[in-house]
């Protein structure tokens, strides 16, 4: 039982670190392709009907908006790893956790915050905010989460005390 | 905190220390020093029976509310 949890971390650990390495290699490609105003790339919606400056302006959006939450998926990856490393040592209920868990709520949320205020940014055509009330459960979840990892914190360390 | 441990004072009565009690109640040393400092949190009563039952005391006589 135990090493198939030490299994689990250890492949958790290592999915987490290859996407943190995805995610800094991301991060060039998404400048350049803002910097470039790659309106190609761009395939979501409805844009045939666009002119050819609103089309460059949704492109501009969708990249500057994706370079700004692949950069906060980096702070919350490593932070998740973190949180792995202290299961895998076998002590997960230390107070540190609770505050990276809440880190990982707040980066979210600001994640959450870019793509609502990017789609509002775009054409009329394009507004989408239908991927913001998962990621706000999402939020509202880790948030719940931070709560009962302090509390179980709290409870560990009155165990501790006790002769 | 109001409930003090008086285990620093039962010791000295019976001319015993730390270490020797540590020995006879199978606690460790280090977690009797956190007793005696009133560091604890909390106290079994498995290990408020084992220091009863080695210094002939009763709990009342280990705790005290100030």
């Amino acid at each position: 039982m135990t090493a198939k949890r030490t299994d689990l971390l250890s492949v958790t650990r290592a999915l987490l670190t290859l996407w943190f390495w995805v995610t800094v290699l991301c991060l060039p490609a998404a400048f350049i392709l803002l910097a470039t105003g790659h309106e190609q790339s761009v395939s979501f919606g409805d844009t045939a009907a666009l002119t050819a400056d609103q089309r460059l302006l949704a492109a501009r959006v969708h990249w500057a908006s994706l370079l700004v939450v692949t950069a906060l998926i980096i702070p919350v990856v490593l932070q998740m790893r973190a949180i792995v490393d202290s299961a895998r040592s076998a002590d997960p209920f230390v107070p540190e956790n609770g505050l990276r868990l809440r880190r990982i709520g707040w980066l979210i949320l600001a994640g959450n915050a870019v793509m609502f205020v990017a789609s509002f940014a775009q054409p009329p055509n394009l507004h989408d905010q239908s991927g913001s009330y998962p990621g706000l459960f999402t939020v509202l979840l880790i948030f719940v989460l931070a709560r009962i990892f302090e509390t179980g914190t709290r409870m560990r360390t009155e165990i501790q005390d006790t002769i | 905190m109001p409930v003090t441990v008086k285990l620093d004072d039962l010791l000295h009565e019976r001319h015993m220390t730390l270490t020797d009690l540590a020995a006879k109640v199978d606690i460790t040393l280090a977690n009797l020093s956190i007793l005696k400092t009133g560091k604890a949190k909390a106290i079994r009563f498995s290990t408020l029976e084992a220091i009863c039952r080695e210094l002939q005391c009763q709990p009342g006589d280990l705790l005290r509310y100030e």
